[in-house]
Formats: structure tokens, C-alpha cells, sequence
């Protein structure tokens, strides 16, 4: 730092304020833009220049520290905190309107992302929710022909007991009878059947829309991670 | 330290007039405080605007400008914001050195040095529009009111606290998200 410090003058005052003035400017250079000229003398030749230098310090520290500030509150979704253009002459209230731009846009990801969510939540629930109620109907008909197969199975065993008191004249009954109570426990087996298997396809589904909503999830972590880096 | 002292009572003196002044839209007046609000730089808007000189400023401490319409629950709120490391925005009032008045759209941040820790304060005040004035400047008349009515003045400060904490609850937004509600883009 200290190559890079002028040679003394012979008005002391002037060489202290050269000295000040130098010190700040390097600082700001290497990107420190806290420091100001503090001691300047009013009558002191080169005072506009340290007023000028000070004042642009104030307008570069100002847009350095609303740049980082609007895109930091953008990032974590304080949207009403913009860039404040107010105050910024020149080419930096350009650059601090296209700043604002974008962290307008990023806001507008971020409401459009919440929609597809909602919409998206809306579409499975809904989904979901059909296919519960068809699963429901199903079980309610595979009930139903469990009752009738229970009801056809008992009709059989009547039937069957009616033939053995007819003695010989209702053997040929017997075996209608026998016919009626297989086929009604056939009917009961394929209706338990059904029942298991609605029974998987609900679990399936429940299952189904949790990880559809735990994907969901990881995916927007990561898309407020990438914005987070960029 | 006699200098000091003799801008103090000066101060005490000074009568608000009523006059307003304002700055330019594309102006910022600048200061930076210590840990205490101990003025350490003030730019030349913050002179022109305060009507005091860079070595009258310097060592004083920031409350030198401020206006006795000011609810003093505002600065509670921008001490105790600024004390938790965070940025504040806010309307004031100030007082001129010739009793005039300015407003200013405020904003505070804490400076950190290389170590992150905080080793003063930083504002940046903007020239503000009549609406976000005349919305201000209504709410804390109110809030002066409040405060005023209390013979004992830390009473008066928790009352008027408690009324705008309850205003802020009653709108439901916190006083970051009031400000940019009544600042234009």
C-alpha cells in the first residue's frame, strides 16, 4: 500500500489530506467502501476534490449495499423489499432498475411455482379421491356377491338335504345340489379375491400420492437452492 | 469539548418553524454513527440540508437533528432493529439547525468490519413523495399524542410502543412491509 502513496508536498496540510485522500480511494479500489475522507480542511485547495471523491463513495456504497440487499431479501422471499431507486443518479439508477427487474422476476417464479403447487395438490387430491370412491363401489358389489354366494351356498345345502329325504327318486337332485354348493363357493373365493386385491391397490394409491408429494417437496428445496447460488 | 457543548444548548434553542425544505430525488444525505449514534461522517447533502457545517456535525450525536414531532417509539423500534444486526427503513421528521423541517425516507444498516462484527451505523436518506409523508406523519402524530399524555416519559414511550406494535398486528404486516406498502416504486 505504501508504494502507492505520493511524496510529501511542501504544503503540509495539502500533504495530509493527499495522504487521506489516497488511503481512501486504494481502500475502495480493493473493495472497501467504508472509509471516507474525514479531515478536510475548508481552505484547503484540493477540499472539492475530497468532497467529490467522498460523494462518490456515498453513491457507489448506496448501490453496492441495495443491490445486495434486494436480491438477499429476493432470494429469501421478502418480496416487498425492492430496490430503492430513489436516490441513485445516472447509470446507477439504471443498474438499480434492472435489478429490480429481476428480483420482480424471480417473485413472479416464485408465485408461479406456489400456483403450480396448489394446482397440482388440487389435480392429485382429486385424482385421488375418484379412484377411492371407485375402489369403495367395488368392494361394495365383491360384498354383495359374497352375500349371494353365502345365500346360494345355503340353498344348495337345502337342496341337498330335500334330495336325501326323497330317498333314490332324488339322486339325480343330489347332484344338482352338489353342483349349486361348488359353484357358490367358487363365486365366494373369486369375491374374496377381489377383495383382496382392492384392498393392495388403495394401499398402492395412498402410497402413490405421499411420494408424489415428498418429490414435490425436495424439488422446490432445490430450486431455492439454485436461486440462493445464483 | 467546549465546542461541543456550546452546539448542544444551541440546539435546545432551536424552535421548529414550520418551514419545510426538501432535496433532490436523485440526492442521498449520508452519515455514518457509531455504536452510541455518535455522527462519525456526514456528506455535503446532510450539511446543505441540516443547515450545520462537516465539523460542526462530526462528534454530535445523531439526535442533534431530530424533531420534536417525532414519537420517540419510532427510534425505540430503529435503536432496537438496528441492535439485532438488521437494515430499517423509516419516515422521519427531521430538524433543521434554522428550525426547519425535512423528511426523509430513512434507511439504517449496521456496519460490520472483516470480522462481522458490527462496528457502527450506516444511512442513506431519500427525498420521499407527499403520500408516504402525509400517511406518516398522521400516524405519528397519533403515536406523539400517546406519548404525550403520560406524565412519565418512560411511561409514555411503552404506551405508544404498545399502540403501534398493536396497529402494525391489527393490519397484520410488520413495519418494513408498512413502509413499502406507502413508498412508490
Amino acid at each position: 500500500m505504501s508504494s502507492f502513496l505520493p511524496k510529501p508536498l511542501g504544503n503540509s496540510v495539502t500533504s495530509d489530506l493527499v495522504r487521506e485522500v489516497t488511503l481512501v480511494a486504494r481502500g475502495a479500489a480493493a473493495g472497501d467502501l467504508e472509509p471516507r475522507i474525514l479531515m478536510i480542511p475548508d481552505d484547503d485547495p484540493l477540499a472539492p476534490m475530497a468532497l467529490a471523491i467522498n460523494a462518490m463513495l456515498d453513491s457507489l456504497d448506496a448501490y453496492v449495499r441495495e443491490a445486495s440487499a434486494a436480491l438477499t431479501a429476493a432470494s429469501e422471499q421478502r418480496h416487498h423489499r425492492r430496490f430503492i431507486q430513489r436516490g441513485m443518479p445516472g447509470a446507477f439508477r439504471r443498474g438499480a432498475a434492472t435489478i429490480d427487474l429481476a428480483a420482480g422476476a424471480i417473485a413472479a417464479h416464485h408465485e408461479a411455482l406456489a400456483a403450480i403447487e396448489v394446482r397440482q395438490e388440487g389435480v392429485i387430491s382429486e385424482q385421488k379421491s375418484v379412484m377411492d370412491a371407485n375402489a369403495q363401489r367395488i368392494a361394495g358389489i365383491a360384498a354383495t356377491i359374497e352375500k349371494f354366494a353365502a345365500g346360494t351356498r345355503m340353498l344348495g345345502l337345502n337342496a341337498r338335504i330335500e334330495a336325501a329325504r326323497a330317498g333314490d327318486s332324488g339322486a339325480g337332485f343330489a347332484v344338482v345340489a352338489d353342483e349349486v354348493q361348488a359353484i357358490s363357493e367358487r363365486i365366494a373365493r373369486a369375491a374374496a379375491e377381489i377383495a383382496t386385491e382392492l384392498k393392495v391397490f388403495q394401499t398402492d394409491s395412498a402410497r402413490a400420492s405421499t411420494e408424489v408429494r415428498q418429490k414435490k417437496t425436495g424439488e422446490n428445496g432445490r430450486i431455492h437452492r439454485d436461486q440462493r447460488a445464483a | 469539548m467546549s465546542e461541543y457543548r456550546a452546539i448542544v444548548l444551541e440546539q435546545r434553542a432551536v424552535l421548529p418553524t414550520g418551514v419545510e425544505r426538501t432535496f433532490g430525488r436523485e440526492e442521498l444525505i449520508v452519515s455514518k454513527t457509531d455504536l452510541t449514534g455518535n455522527i462519525t461522517y456526514a456528506n455535503e447533502v446532510f450539511c446543505r440540508v441540516s443547515g450545520y457545517q462537516r465539523d460542526e456535525l462530526a462528534g454530535q450525536n445523531h439526535n442533534l437533528i431530530r424533531h420534536p414531532d417525532m414519537p420517540r417509539c419510532v427510534f425505540k423500534l430503529l435503536w432496537e432493529t438496528i441492535a439485532n444486526e438488521k437494515e430499517i427503513f423509516a419516515y422521519v421528521k427531521n430538524l433543521a439547525r434554522d428550525g426547519a423541517h425535512y423528511w426523509v425516507f430513512a434507511h439504517i444498516t449496521p456496519t460490520f468490519n472483516a470480522q462481522g462484527k458490527v462496528i457502527g451505523y450506516h444511512s442513506n436518506r431519500r427525498c420521499p413523495d407527499r403520500a408516504p409523508i402525509e400517511y406518516f406523519d398522521g400516524i405519528y402524530k397519533q403515536l406523539k399524542q400517546i406519548e404525550d399524555r403520560h406524565p412519565d416519559r418512560r411511561e409514555g414511550l411503552a404506551a405508544s410502543f404498545n399502540h403501534m406494535v398493536g396497529l402494525l398486528n391489527q393490519v397484520g404486516v410488520s413495519f418494513d412491509e408498512l413502509v413499502f406498502a406507502q413508498t412508490p416504486r
